[in-house]
């Protein structure tokens, strides 16, 4: 009887401790496990965008696996891993077009619900919904604009001033040249930088020229694309932009601005963390080559840029994921004087002087215009941006630029 | 065994697993590219069938056209760059007693490195700003020779032909010195005796005898130019506007980066139709009976 009292202990003991291991290994199952792939380059990103990730996945006790690419790898990739079915549970767009594949495939997972449940107060002007009343991405940076950086040094050698009108820009262009310096950085090797470039002097020259062009009340034959066209054509002339710009990158830019090997570098407000750490390199708006007040308007991203979350069975949980880490993100970012994008009581401190510039100028704006190839689809962009790189090189004037242009976006 | 062996059947079903695997891989998708060339398809939803809308477009279309040209200039220019110096070299190392081993060593190394690394080294060798070779040309006095080697329309096809040739002059070269290996020394003594001098020797007894070794390399060097992608895309992504663009190119962006999935198959279906036209033009040219020694 003892026997089989003991024998009955132990079985029963067996059974606990099993089903304990079961309970634990099941546990060990339910964790969550998400992908993330983005485009993150450590060298001009702040590093919040890459410690936020296990930050947010730290707090609601999930498992990432993380995979990051530069930025035209990132492009092709996550436009093939559609293709496959295979997207990461959770990615970047840019907005406009580049999320229309997305959407038409019904790829992209809604976040309103997601969003609502955290609590958080996303700001209005982020919380762009889609034309179906879904609002599909939320944003890891604020709306970026173009700006200039400069090189102190540069212009205090060539005795000038930043340029703010057109014929500044030509002075300086000029003593550059007598100093042996290079007067604008323009990574043009991907052709992006100088489609961008163009853009912002056309809106320079009439701030609504891009969307009358569009929307049929003009053509991209009118005077602020032939005049914004002309002007780049004097500038390849003159040899404003740096030995080498069709072959460089932005990486090079940043390096010849750093080194005063040129005196600007027209980009995007992305750098304004790379310069940070610089006490050489200023902030300006773009000077004013056209018509328009340059502290009015300016080209910028799309506010539904940022991350989203693909459709699948992690839906659910990879969309209160990228809440929380965009929130996260923007916590620590307003920290260090970014504009937030979440409502919150955070107040930056040690602010940069080239933040400091770039945010009490984008203050000012009005008006923001699209970047065009955001705005336009890849089969018309593509195109465009081919023509950007044969006007950036010379190898076309203005007049027959703007009217390859018409052709190519409007298709007349 | 024999009779088992002799027994076509049963050949058969030893064959067909390899057979089965071989249909899976390369002729299912050459079919399907085929099928998918006739569609609008984007990637995403159903394929809507166009006929033959896309290869009219391709005649049309100024990409493409440029594309086919500078994959045919690359095509003439990766030949003779890799096959004149490839057997330069191969008749150099024959004639060689000793240290044979040290050359072949040196010259394959290029072909066991990667198209990626390649083409970011020649990448920056050829960059504008601090570019070896413009640095070079400057420190011997020839400044105003300097280029922007990859994005100057009179410069950038050359420039990107070159990494691909100093890639693959060593593959050739191993195999022209394996069949001039192979030739019996008793032709080339004969000759000699008979007072052929180097120039008869070559183009009379070892050019003719390696016909057949020489036809190897010209189909790998064509078809490897007409199929030319990763080097060149990853220098200059087929810049300055499409002035670099290749075939296959012009396929991965239309098929990738415009999500026009049916065109880029209808790419992808002339890409394959160019290669066997070139294989079947050489195989042509340089048609005779086999040579045995």
């Amino acid at each position: 009887m003892k026997r089989k009292q003991w024998m009955a202990c132990l079985l029963g003991g067996c059974m606990i401790f099993s089903m304990g291991l079961t309970a634990n290994a099941q546990s060990e199952e339910e964790k969550v496990k998400l992908t993330v792939m983005w485009q993150f380059d450590s060298a001009t990103d702040t590093h919040w965008k890459a410690d936020c990730l296990q930050e947010a996945a730290d707090a609601l006790g999930y498992e990432l696996e993380v995979e990051s690419v530069d930025d035209a790898t990132y492009k092709t990739k996550i436009r093939v891993m559609l293709q496959a079915n295979e997207l990461p549970d959770v990615f970047y767009t840019w907005g406009g077009s580049y999320s229309t594949p997305f959407l038409d495939a019904g790829m992209l997972y809604p976040l309103e619900d997601a969003l609502e449940e955290s609590g958080y107060e996303l700001l209005d002007v982020y919380a762009q919904p889609d034309e179906d009343g879904h609002l599909y991405a939320l944003p890891t940076n604020p709306l970026e604009t173009y700006a200039v950086f400069y090189n102190k040094d540069v212009f205090e050698t060539i005795g000038m001033e930043v340029p703010e009108t057109w014929e500044e820009l030509l002075a300086v262009v000029d003593a550059c040249k007598e100093n042996g310096i290079g007067a604008i950085a323009l990574g043009n090797k991907d052709r992006w930088e100088g489609d961008l470039f163009y853009n912002m002097m056309v809106l320079r020259e009439d701030a609504d020229a891009f969307k009358n062009a569009v929307e049929g009340d003009g053509a991209f034959t009118d005077d602020a694309f032939l005049t914004a066209a002309e002007k780049v054509q004097e500038l390849v002339e003159l040899e404003a932009f740096h030995k080498g710009y069709m072959q460089a990158g932005p990486n090079e830019c940043i390096e010849l601005l750093r080194a005063g090997l040129v005196a600007m570098y027209p980009t995007g407000s992305w750098n304004v963390a790379t310069f940070e750490g610089d006490e050489n390199i200023g902030c300006a708006v773009f000077p004013g080559t056209g018509a328009e007040d340059p502290y009015l308007s300016c080209c910028g991203n799309a506010a539904d840029a940022g991350i989203c979350v693909s459709v699948s069975e992690k839906s659910e949980y990879a969309a209160k994921f990228a809440v929380e880490y965009t929130k996260l993100l923007s916590d620590h970012t307003t920290e260090e004087g970014e504009r937030p994008c979440y409502a919150t009581k955070i107040e930056s401190k040690d602010v940069t002087e080239v933040r400091q510039t770039y945010n009490e100028n984008f203050a000012k704006l009005e008006k923001t215009q699209l970047w065009w190839y955001t705005y336009l689809d890849t089969e018309i962009g593509e195109p465009m941006r081919d023509l950007s790189h044969k006007q950036f090189a010379g190898q076309i004037d203005a007049k027959e630029f703007t009217e390859q242009l018409q052709e190519i976006i409007k298709g007349e | 065994m024999k009779k088992i062996l002799s027994n076509k059947p049963v050949i058969a079903l030893f064959v067909l697993p390899g057979l089965l695997v071989f249909c899976l891989i390369f002729i299912y998708p050459m079919f399907y590219t085929l099928n998918l060339s006739l569609t609008s398809w984007k990637g995403i939803g159903p394929k809507e069938y166009i006929g033959l809308q896309n290869y009219s477009r391709l005649l049309q279309d100024e990409v493409f056209v440029q594309s086919v040209k500078n994959t045919f200039l690359i095509l003439a220019v990766a030949m003779v760059g890799q096959l004149v110096p490839a057997l330069v070299f191969a008749l150099l190392l024959s004639g060689l007693k000793r240290g044979t081993r040290v050359f072949r060593i040196a010259y394959f190394i290029p072909v066991l490195l990667s198209s990626t690394a390649i083409a970011l080294m020649w990448e920056r060798i050829y960059s504008s700003s601090y570019g070896m070779l413009n640095e070079i040309l400057t420190l011997v006095g020839l400044e105003s020779w300097t280029h922007d080697w990859l994005s100057d329309e009179a410069t950038c096809r050359v420039a990107v032909v070159v990494p691909v040739i100093w890639q693959w002059i060593g593959y050739h070269m191993i195999i022209l010195y394996a069949g001039l290996k192979a030739i019996p020394d008793q032709y080339v003594e004969a000759a000699k005796l008979d007072g052929a001098n180097a120039v008869q020797l070559v183009t009379r007894i070892i050019l003719p005898m390696l016909r057949d070794i020489l036809k190897v390399c010209i189909v790998l060097a064509a078809v490897g130019s007409i199929k030319i992608f990763d080097n060149i895309y990853i220098m200059t992504s087929g810049g300055p506007y499409n002035m670099t663009s290749t075939i296959a190119i012009d396929m991965y962006k239309e098929a990738f980066l415009k999500l026009n999935f049916g065109y880029g198959s209808a790419i992808a279906v002339v890409l394959c139709v160019i290669c066997m036209l070139v294989y079947l033009v050489i195989n042509r040219l340089m048609a005779g009976d086999a040579i045995e020694y």
